[in-house]
């Protein structure tokens, strides 16, 4: 299979359907499941981008969170709902599970400067996560207001 | 009941199901305090603590009126913060009437989950994702699939149980420690890393964690303080789950 298209296409598709299982596991609303992963598509998306154009992992992070977050406030405006229903589905590949898979086996091993580092790399990694949302976050709701609202639903 | 004491019960059953189910500490505190602002009255308080409400109402004429409620159990269901944010909003602009509001948030408490089915099937799901996205291989991811919902089947057992929160993680990495250690030697070409990376996916605590940041940051300082421990303590009861069980196999 070509690369490019494993990457930038099989990968976040991968995670598009995790992340709507994961909004399945926290009871996010029937009708906002498919965006959900669709926060996520363009989280792992955009990750895949930049590690493979030679960013570092805590860029990659960083600008994923970052991309995700504006994508699940732009609609939370537009589905009139609160932003943390896409935003937490959305973030979840980036959550660190194997640096602190890492972080168990080095300490079983004994090895003390591998501990350090490998819970330094998660900890590294999660605040990349908050600083990225909270960027986003804080910027005025304006910004993000371009889809229209949608205003014919039964429950708004 | 006097309309004040139905107005602070509204206030501060809204603010118990939304904290309760993994909405953040600033959308709690603000839909009190727009419930409450319907009086008209001004300095009305509300303030929400990872574990406690508070709301105070100010009343010239019968002196003030303020009541507290304790949150004891926390669990994600982003299905009842949406319909809480709904009715609130529906309320403060007039659209339904005070004993409405209470009967409907009565409404939402009971509201069901998704088919337990469903609860099983996601967790797996998750958790053959999420291995196969650190490493492509498609018997780990599957495998990993197999343990995740049997993570999925103990997740909903220890909700009908009274446990620690803490403990749900701690046993969820030991068994799935236990599944990829039992299982690596029926799949010779599988993997016991990418098996448990997978499955301990969704018992990381990553809601809980860029949740106390963003309380940090936006100064709630209490709620973001003991969010982060909480994280903390989470991931720490996972690693030693795990942990654990790896000594004793590897």
């Amino acid at each position: 299979m070509n690369e490019q298209i494993f990457y930038y296409i099989v990968h976040p598709l991968i995670a598009f359907v995790a992340c709507m299982a994961y909004a399945i596991v926290c009871n996010a609303p029937r009708r906002e499941i498919p965006y959900s992963g669709l926060t996520a598509f363009i989280c792992w998306l955009t990750y895949q981008l930049v590690i493979r154009h030679g960013g570092t992992a805590f860029v990659a992070t960083l600008l994923a969170t970052c991309a995700a977050t504006s994508f699940a406030r732009i609609l939370s405006y537009h589905r009139m709902l609160p932003t943390i229903v896409y935003h937490i589905p959305g973030i979840l590949p980036l959550v660190p599970g194997a640096a602190v898979y890492r972080c168990i086996t080095s300490a079983m091993e004994g090895g003390a400067l591998d501990t350090t580092v490998n819970i330094l790399t998660a900890f590294k990694l999660a605040g990349a996560i908050g600083i990225g949302s909270v960027i986003v976050l804080v910027l005025p709701q304006k910004w993000f207001s371009f889809f229209p609202r949608h205003l014919n639903r039964k429950d708004a | 009941m006097d309309n004040d004491t139905k107005l602070i019960n509204l206030a501060l059953d809204s603010g118990e199901i939304m904290l309760k189910n993994g909405a953040e500490t600033f959308r709690v505190q603000d839909t009190m305090k727009r419930i409450l602002s319907t009086t008209g009255r001004d300095k009305i308080e509300a303030q929400a603590l990872s574990t406690l409400l508070m709301v105070t109402l100010p009343r010239e004429e019968k002196g003030p009126l303020s009541m507290m409620r304790g949150i004891h159990s926390r669990t994600v269901n982003f299905h009842k913060v949406c319909a809480v944010n709904n009715m609130s909003r529906a309320f403060v602009s007039g659209q339904i009437s005070l004993d409405n509001a209470l009967a409907q948030v009565e409404a939402i408490r009971n509201e069901s989950a998704y088919h337990p089915f469903l609860h099983i099937a996601g967790y797996g799901i998750i958790a053959g994702g999420f291995s196969y996205l650190t490493v492509p291989s498609i018997l780990d991811g599957f495998l990993a699939f197999l343990v995740g919902m049997l993570l999925g089947v103990l997740d909903l057992w220890l909700d009908s149980k009274k446990v620690p929160y803490f403990f749900g993680p701690f046993l969820g990495g030991v068994v799935a420690a236990q599944c990829a250690c039992w299982i690596h030697p029926l799949f010779p070409t599988s993997h016991i890393h990418n098996i448990i990376i997978g499955s301990i996916m969704p018992l990381l605590p990553g809601v809980t964690f860029s949740k106390s940041m963003r309380d940090l940051l936006e100064g709630n300082l209490i709620s973001g303080y003991t969010k982060a421990v909480e994280a903390l303590v989470v991931a720490c009861s996972l690693a030693g789950g795990v942990g654990m069980t790896l000594s004793y196999f590897v």
